[in-house]
């Protein structure tokens, strides 16, 4: 029994990866295109030239329901000066994602990766993933997860890949 | 009705029961009989048959070195990487995978039974849910 | 005079064990805490001569984002007729009232606990403290969790200022679980427990035959110390049709001699949006401790002998019902979400060596020619929680 817990202990300590917050990216952003909810196709590509907050959440996210909220805040501060949010709905049936946008509701853009294809392509490894995309087409920070705090840092981000 | 108490500070500490023995196979000696027939045998602690590893289940010890092997390949940073995504998690992030949706009341039955019964431990469960953060 | 002497029978002790329920009864993942909450519940044991119900009120609230604290109040309000008690003394009414503190602390993919508990009685008081350890990996496909429990028991005696004892008791845990699927998961716990200390019941007696046949009775008297060890395997799978289905087995051993083991079955079914309704089957069965005897052959037959039924051999079976129904926010200000539960749980139970005792009592069988004893209880359980 003991035994098991020094076990325990190792395992532990061997696993106990600090996460990073926000992490920054190199290269160009992998190119893709999705439905919307209003029905309209939107290509990655099209965006070319504006910041893009690309974000990936899902109905059965409760860190996602704090943040969105706080994203449509920083989409109106910022969208005139050539900056959008995209944001992934990974629900295998998208209509679970009415529900929440119903209780949530946002002003960006919406799209929808039932078959989690973009998600794969991005290598999403946490819920939710946020990537900021600069107005070359490159990816520039990686966020994983939130956390109360983390708008702040977009906002910065955000501000900083506006000006450039 | 006046009950005689014994007093129990008197009585020398019994050091019989090994705390050790239990998950573990020991020789046979003196076998526990039924107290009806016994013949004032002294102690019922000290030397009786203990239950050996055959105690658990052949399936259950393949279980639940399976769990282990599974979760030791997983940290030990094998190059096996997670097979159910975090946008899979559809599922497992549901209400119906709660193994206690009902917070408190939920976990009440666990109290009833370790009152009634002699068996206690090993209830409860964490991890699933919807793995965000 | 005629002094009445009142059997606990709720066994104020095994009340005490009621307090180390592991914190962690739902597949938690670390990287969340808790939502925070105000849980309501109403609780009623109906069975065996027993009725005992109060209520319970446990309130959690998150500080930044690391931290979420818990408070609860707990009462239990006993009235006891139970066999024990009919057969040495006269029904009694009691209250036990349990507070207990505590907090969750996050970091990353690591959440720790820590609670504290106080349990009073008129003539048992139980503190404890709880530490556990949680970490997922792997994805969050593995969660880890060890746990430590510390228990300080102090038995003591209606109309007796002077008896008083004590007993200790110490928890190790340790939980393993797995996602296997995206709809599939399973966990391993095992759990070992030593007891140290006064750990009868000192109001119960144990009875023999005296050589005329007639029945003698004498104060329990246990050994002091119990170890035990516990395993149980749970798997749970996600049904397409919005459903799940859990299964669990457990087996015990201890060093009374006491082999338990049990398994339980349970279905979740979702009807529409807000609706679950749950169903489930469990069996128990247990063998005797080393030292209980329903009827021992003479007085002072061995050092330590018990007479608890909760140490004889027998099983119980309990089929439970739940409903419960979700409001979801918007609908009411302030309130993110509300979940209003009603749970039922019926047990029988069947003894194999323990005998009904108020036969001989009442005339009606010989001292040790009793049949055997069985009872049946109802739980229920009324629960209100308020999401803010």
């Amino acid at each position: 029994m003991k035994r098991m817990i020094q076990l325990g202990t190792l395992l532990c300590s061997m696993a106990l990866a600090l996460a990073v917050q926000a992490e920054a990216l190199e290269g160009p952003a992998p190119d893709f295109t999705l439905k919307s909810k209003d029905g309209s196709n939107l290509r990655l590509q099209d965006f070319r030239g504006e910041v893009v907050m690309l974000n990936f959440w899902a109905s059965w996210c409760g860190p996602c329901r704090q943040e969105f909220p706080l994203m449509d805040e920083i989409y109106k501060k910022y969208q005139k000066m050539g900056f959008t949010i995209l944001a992934v709905n990974v629900d295998e049936d998208s209509r679970d994602a009415n529900g929440f946008l119903d209780a949530v509701p946002v002003s960006f853009p919406i799209l929808y990766d039932p078959e989690s294809k973009i998600s794969e392509l991005y290598q999403v490894d946490a819920m939710p993933t946020t990537i900021m995309i600069d107005r070359n087409g490159n990816k520039r920070y990686l966020h994983r997860g939130y956390k109360s705090g983390y708008e702040v840092e977009y906002d910065k981000q955000v501000k900083q890949l506006v000006r450039e | 009705m006046m009950l005689h108490w014994k007093t129990f500070l008197s009585t020398p500490r019994h050091s019989g029961l090994d705390p050790e023995s239990t998950w573990q196979a020991t020789p046979k000696t003196m076998k526990q009989g039924s107290l009806m027939a016994g013949v004032g045998r002294p102690d019922s602690g000290s030397s009786r048959e203990r239950p050996g590893s055959g105690g658990m289940p052949s399936w259950l010890k393949k279980i639940s070195v399976l769990l282990l092997t599974t979760a030791l390949l997983g940290t030990s940073g094998c190059s096996i990487k997670p097979w159910v995504k975090p946008y899979e998690r559809d599922n497992l992030a549901d209400p119906l995978m709660k193994l206690n949706r009902h917070g408190y009341a939920g976990g009440y039955m666990g109290h009833v039974y370790q009152a009634r019964e002699a068996a206690r431990g090993a209830e409860g469960g964490a991890g699933g849910g919807c793995g965000c953060n | 005079m005629v002094l009445e002497v009142a059997v606990v029978v709720t066994k104020a002790l095994k009340r005490a064990l009621c307090l180390f329920l592991s914190v962690a009864s739902s597949w938690v993942s670390a990287g969340t805490l808790e939502p925070d909450n105000v849980d309501l519940m109403y609780h009623k044991y109906d069975g065996g001569g027993m009725v005992i119900d109060g209520p319970s009120i446990l309130v959690r609230k998150s500080v930044g984002n690391s931290v979420s604290l818990t408070g609860h109040y707990y009462v239990d309000t006993v009235s006891a007729a139970s066999i024990d008690v009919v057969t040495n003394a006269s029904e009694y009414t009691e209250e036990r009232t349990e507070y207990s503190a505590g907090g969750d602390f996050l970091h990353d993919k690591t959440l720790m606990s820590l609670h504290f508990t106080n349990s009073t009685e008129n003539d048992f008081e139980a503190d404890s403290i709880h530490f556990q350890v949680s970490q997922d990996f792997f994805g969050d496909l593995t969660n880890l969790s060890l746990g430590y429990s510390q228990g300080w028991d102090t038995v003591m005696k209606r109309a007796n200022d002077v008896f008083r004892e004590e007993a200790d008791r110490r928890h190790y845990r340790f939980g393993l679980s797995q996602v296997l699927t995206k709809s599939w998961i399973m966990g391993l716990n095992f759990e070992h427990i030593t007891d140290e200390g006064f750990l009868e019941n000192p109001y119960r007696v144990h009875r023999f035959l005296n050589p005329d046949g007639s029945e003698g009775t004498a104060p329990e008297d246990y050994p002091e110390t119990r170890t035990s060890n516990a395993v149980s395997l749970r798997t749970q799978h996600y049904l397409p049709y919005r459903a799940s289905v859990m299964a669990e087995y457990r087996l015990f051993r201890d060093t009374w001699g006491i082999k338990a083991s049990n398994w339980q079955l349970k279905y979740a079914h979702a009807v529409g949006e807000s609706i679950i309704v749950e169903a489930n089957v469990r069996h128990y069965e247990q063998t005797k401790a080393d030292f209980y005897a329903d009827l021992f052959p003479r007085a002072n037959f061995q050092t330590h002998m018990g007479r608890d039924k909760e140490l004889a051999t027998y099983s119980n079976n309990s089929y439970g019902l739940g409903l419960s129904y979700e409001v979801k926010r918007g609908v009411i200000p302030l309130v993110d979400r509300l979940q209003l539960g009603l749970l039922v749980d019926f047990m029988q139970f069947d003894f194999d060596d323990y005998r009904d005792r108020r036969q001989s009592k009442a005339g009606s069988a010989a001292v040790g020619q009793e049949s055997m004893y069985s009872f049946d209880a109802t739980v229920t359980r009324l629960s209100l929680i308020v999401e803010y």
